[in-house]
């Protein structure tokens, strides 16, 4: 690896756009572009022996995040969210397709990044894990922790560092810093360890942060705490978020656009409060009315939805929702898993049958 | 206390329960002073966060507490009979028979190296609620029946099962001898919200059709919105706030019950401003003197740092542990 002595100022190659898929430039520059992006998993490959058969884990999806709106990433366990993720942060490489996000000025091509530029590519892009138990090493220090980016990146001396990380913590709401600095993960709460988290992420000032379900392990009281910070940081430090969770009422809140995806699929993307109170797709319908409303008196309707999620194994071209829809027709098991359309304005859906049941 | 507790209409009754768990940092009071009801056929829920005492009350009331856990007082009356007293023997004769219990983790509460079919069968048995193999394959195929699974599932192995499925056998072992009373902590908290949606429907029917009663605990106060007659809070091993879940939704008395309330996003109506309750949960090795709530209470006084406050009925079977209540709601629209 030439990690190390490759000169701090690498330029990156500035990619072109290529393929029809992409729409004209429109002199708006989106942060993070991502055009048919494809991750197969191989089932059963061995050393001699090749794959029959793949898991579609993320099959085709392209979607773009201007600077400073954050996108939430909704859907069932198996979707495909936290591959996009992992996608999105180079920790897995992609089939197929292409991630662009701009750094520095320049578009890079995530895909294509040598190792040589990785380094850079890490102090503009982090990523955030659900579980603030398992994502911090037991044996090293708060500080050991926050610190390590910085150094990885060559920032700052001794003194400067340990300043930064101060600053930091102070941000992340743990104060006094200089008393959460130098004890161990196993000292803190869950929702302060997760504060950890998320200045280790934050402390190489990246513009672009995964998020992966990074609130689910918290209770409701300290959960809200971690939101706000999250909020405020995107503010301060001027952070976009890919937000991954679960939960459609904390993305309403941490995102400003929403892409719910199904079987490896993005099946519905919009302005977050439209896609919640006019969803076209099917699927988006059953997922809103399964969500729980925390009002005894409103009694919600039953999500119209069949069976369900299967693993998307070699799956037929055809709807992916097919076998689960109420309104599943002809049109749907004849034609290929349906594009993107834009309904209304910047609220697009992949179903061959919206426009007949708005 | 007696007011709660006054006739003979409940199935449950629990009376000032304390359990501490001995450990080497010293006593950790898990269950502290806690009394609720349970009437027949009705579903209450225990709300709160972790290390609340929601799971600790459970295995107490079925006196499956691990070698430290202790019970230090009060009683468990289930039909007017104290469970506390009774020695291990006659206690396995209610567990399963009498209350059951559906656990959280479906897949650690079956074990992997038996069929699902053999592992209800063996709770039957040891009930005597079958005498030959006819009668116990009848009887599990009602059961898989009931909880929605097929019949050709009975002989797998749990891996083969979906997470969906797990917990609808755990369910079906939870049913198996008709117990009066089923105890449900966090049964739905590990599956996607369509599959919850689906179980916590069928649980709600199911337990109409077998006139059970329910304890349903869950961190989760949308769920219990949706699912429980009566929810009581718990806070720091102390039950804070009891009352229909209408009235502690409309009205909740307790400023933790009206901060969890604020703090909890939800998807229909206008997106509000949500609260942030600061700072975290006491340590209970140590926790604080008086009401425990008093280090984040935006309405502490100096008599909530000193008196413990009772658990008191502020109408129509609205009760509250704290000496400022009507304060906390006035902010509720």
């Amino acid at each position: 690896m030439a990690i190390h002595d490759s000169p701090k100022d690498t330029p990156f190659e500035k990619n072109t756009i290529q393929g029809n898929m992409i729409s004209p430039d429109t002199g708006f520059e989106p942060l993070v572009r991502v055009v048919g992006l494809k991750k197969l998993f191989p089932l059963n490959a061995g050393l001699f022996r090749e794959a029959k058969s793949y898991v579609h884990a993320v099959d085709g999806i392209s979607f773009t995040i201007q600077e400073g709106e954050s996108l939430g990433l909704v859907g069932e366990s198996g979707s495909g969210k936290t591959t996009t993720g992992k996608l999105l942060v180079r920790l897995l490489d992609p089939t197929e397709g292409q991630i662009q996000i701009v750094m520095n000025g320049s578009i890079a091509d995530v895909a294509k990044i040598r190792p040589a530029e990785m380094k850079m590519f890490r102090q503009s892009v982090q990523m955030i894990f659900q579980d603030p138990y398992e994502s911090l090493n037991p044996r090293r220090t708060i500080y050991d922790t926050v610190a390590e980016p910085l150094a990885v990146q060559g920032i700052g001396n001794i003194a400067e560092r340990e300043y930064m990380v101060a600053e930091i913590l102070t941000r992340v709401g743990l104060i006094p810093a200089k008393s959460f600095m130098f004890r161990f993960p196993h000292e803190l709460s869950g929702g302060q360890r997760q504060r950890v988290a998320i200045a280790r992420a934050l402390i190489v000032l990246p513009t672009f942060v995964v998020a992966d379900e990074p609130t689910s392990m918290l209770d409701v009281s300290v959960r809200t705490g971690i939101m706000h910070l999250m909020l405020d940081l995107s503010e301060t430090l001027g952070v976009t978020y890919l937000y991954i969770t679960h939960d459609l009422a904390v993305a309403r809140y941490m995102s400003k656009r929403l892409a719910v995806m199904y079987r490896g699929k993005i099946v519905e993307i919009g302005e977050t409060e439209e896609v919640l109170a006019n969803p076209l797709h099917p699927y988006t319908r059953a997922l809103l009315k399964a969500v729980p409303i925390p009002d005894p008196t409103m009694k919600q309707e039953r999500p119209d939805i069949k069976g369900n999620i299967s693993k998307p194994i070699d799956p037929e071209p055809r709807c992916r929702y097919i076998d689960r829809c109420p309104l599943a027709a002809e049109v749907c098991a004849a034609n290929d898993h349906p594009p993107l359309e834009e309904i209304t304005p910047g609220h697009w859906v992949a179903c061959y049958r919206a426009e007949d049941t708005r | 206390m007696d007011k709660i507790h006054s006739n003979h209409e409940y199935l449950l009754k629990v009376e000032n329960l304390t359990m501490h768990y001995t450990t080497r940092g010293g006593e950790v009071s898990a269950v502290d002073d806690v009394s609720f009801t349970v009437r027949r056929g009705e579903t209450m829920g225990l709300v709160g966060e972790s290390g609340c005492g929601k799971t600790s009350v459970a295995l107490t009331l079925l006196k499956l507490l691990p070698e430290n856990g202790i019970i230090k007082g009060g009683h468990i009356y289930l039909d007017g009979m104290d469970l506390v007293k009774l020695k291990e023997d006659q206690m396995r004769r209610v567990r399963w028979d009498r209350i059951s219990m559906i656990f959280q983790a479906a897949m650690n509460s079956l074990n992997p190296v038996y069929k699902v079919s053999d592992q209800i069968v063996e709770a039957l048995e040891y009930h005597n609620e079958v005498r030959t193999n006819q009668e116990a394959r009848r009887r599990l195929k009602d059961l898989f029946t009931l909880v929605g699974l097929e019949h050709e599932m009975l002989d797998r192995y749990p891996h083969e099962y979906s997470g969906g499925m797990r917990q609808r056998a755990v369910i079906a072992m939870a049913l198996a001898c008709h117990p009066d009373l089923v105890i449900a902590d966090e049964p739905t908290t590990a599956l996607d919200v369509i599959v919850q949606d689906n179980l916590l429907h069928e649980m709600g029917d199911l337990q109409k059709k077998l006139g059970m009663s329910m304890i349903f605990i869950s961190h989760d106060i949308a769920v219990v919105a949706q699912v429980c007659d009566r929810i009581g809070v718990m806070y720091a091993g102390r039950m804070i706030e009891i009352g229909t879940t209408e009235q502690v939704f409309k009205r909740p008395l307790h400023p933790y019950t009206f901060g969890l309330m604020s703090a909890f996003p939800s998807i229909v109506g206008p997106k509000r401003e949500l609260a942030t309750l600061p700072g975290e949960p006491p340590n209970l090795l140590d926790p604080p003197a008086g009401c425990r709530f008093h280090p984040r209470c935006p309405f502490a006084t100096e008599d909530c740092k000193r008196f413990v406050p009772e658990l008191r009925d502020l109408g129509g079977g609205h009760f509250v542990a704290c000496d400022h209540p009507m304060e906390a709601s006035l902010g509720n629209p």
